[in-house]
């Protein structure tokens, strides 16, 4: 379990009143990895949500049977990832590697969800960020794209 | 200055940067410098083939005898230049173009911007910047290129990384595993960057593409508009203005640019 000053730091979960963190600080726990550690392979089952506390992840795409690319980098302290632990069919839609040795906050997915589906104000807080981190998701994609065929 | 006519250089040195661009050492047979500002460009000539515009990359101070061209093989000419060797003889004309404001901008943080090829032009105002680093405020360099192989100056640009002169992140759209830096578009990176938008001044050199997405992060932290310079470098034939391949409304590129700050190319049309 992490503390709840290390809780409160997190942006993502910003919006939260006190007791609705310390519900989320019952089911989040901290995890350490080392350079090249894999936290989640693509198309597994998405079961924890996660949040970066230090060191650098990064998100890689399987192009070829055992070639990946890397697409992203998670490198900000509280940055989240792994949001596909919230998001149907709650399947990972790329791998998470370490690049250096890091912490992570590992947040139980169904537990995450069950929460929400309690509490409806911290569903919409939760989902409104998660919809947020997507949403900054496809405009780096969109413009990676467009440098790709215009750039 | 060489305006008019054709001055004979030579070809004194050729490195290979990546798959496509190669740094050209040129040396003008009169022996004396090019004399330019950062930012500024000259036109080669090759007899049969014709002129191209070329960004000089070296820094006005490193120019006494010799100055370096990075010239990506994309035309006919670039091609030509691409099949010369050492020794072969090409014509210059210039150096053309207003350059980068270096006097106006002393004792300002500078916020250096390189998507791609833009670093060609933008490594001689880094190198003049760090050559006279007292008379300037932070300087943070932000690269981004499609993949790690199209990364030019890359010895550089690793020593640049461990310099604590300069601040230097780097980021690929796309990379291998084995990549241990940034993934993603450049913007990405203003994330990581902290500055003070009241003394910070902007270079941006990239494709077209990445000017408007760049401007607007720069806008949106804060950054006047009037502080943010753009490299136009397009279209140029004649180099003095009177050709009028360049022109954009009443400017001439050539001539008026091809540095321009936001403040003046946002009232352009067709600018960006």
């Amino acid at each position: 379990m992490i503390s709840y000053d290390d809780l409160k730091k997190i942006e993502f979960f910003a919006d939260l009143t006190e007791e609705e963190l310390r519900a989320i600080q019952q089911i989040c726990k901290e995890e350490g990895y080392r350079a090249g550690d894999f936290i989640f392979r693509e198309d597994t089952l998405a079961e924890h949500l996660y949040v970066l506390k230090s060191g650098k992840v990064s998100i890689d795409i399987r192009v070829a049977n055992d070639r990946y690319l890397s697409v992203f980098t998670v490198s900000r302290f509280a940055e989240p990832f792994g949001w596909s632990a919230l998001v149907v069919p709650f399947r990972f839609s790329a791998s998470a590697r370490c690049i250096e040795d890091s912490t992570i906050f590992s947040i139980d997915g169904k537990r995450l969800m069950a929460l929400i589906e309690r509490d409806y104000r911290m569903g919409f807080l939760i989902m409104r960020r998660i919809a947020r981190v997507i949403s900054e998701r496809v405009r780096e994609t969109r413009l990676q794209l467009i440098h790709t065929f215009y750039g | 200055m060489f305006n008019f006519l054709p001055m004979p250089a030579t070809i004194v040195d050729i490195r290979q940067l990546t798959d496509k661009e190669r740094l050209f050492t040129i040396r003008l047979d009169n022996d004396r410098g090019i004399r330019h500002r950062p930012c500024q460009f000259i036109l080669i000539s090759l007899l049969g083939i014709g002129e191209a515009p070329i960004s000089i990359s070296s820094p006005p101070v490193d120019s006494g005898r010799t100055f370096e061209l990075c010239i990506r093989a994309v035309g006919n000419l670039t091609n030509a230049m691409h099949r010369l060797s050492v020794n072969d003889r090409i014509g210059i004309r210039g150096p053309f173009g207003n350059g980068f404001p270096v006097e106006r901008i002393e004792g300002k943080d500078i916020l250096i911007v390189a998507g791609g090829l833009g670093l060609a032009p933008l490594r001689s105002l880094i190198k003049y910047v760090l050559q006279e680093r007292g008379r300037y405020g932070r300087v943070i360099l932000l690269i981004g290129t499609k993949r790690p192989g199209d990364i030019l100056f890359k010895e550089e640009v690793l020593k640049w990384e461990e310099d604590p002169a300069i601040e230097t992140h780097i980021t690929v759209d796309v990379a291998e595993p084995s990549w241990q830096r940034h993934v993603g578009v450049i913007t990405g990176l203003f994330k990581h960057v902290g500055i003070d938008p009241f003394k910070t001044i902007a270079a941006i050199v990239g494709p077209p593409v990445m000017y408007r997405f760049v401007i607007k992060e720069l806008l949106a932290k804060g950054i006047f508009e009037g502080n943010i310079y753009l490299d136009l470098e397009r279209r140029m034939r004649c180099g003095i203005g009177k050709c009028g391949h360049c022109q954009i409304n009443g400017i001439y590129l050539c001539q008026n640019g091809p540095v321009l700050s936001y403040l003046e190319a946002r009232k352009l049309q067709e600018a960006l």
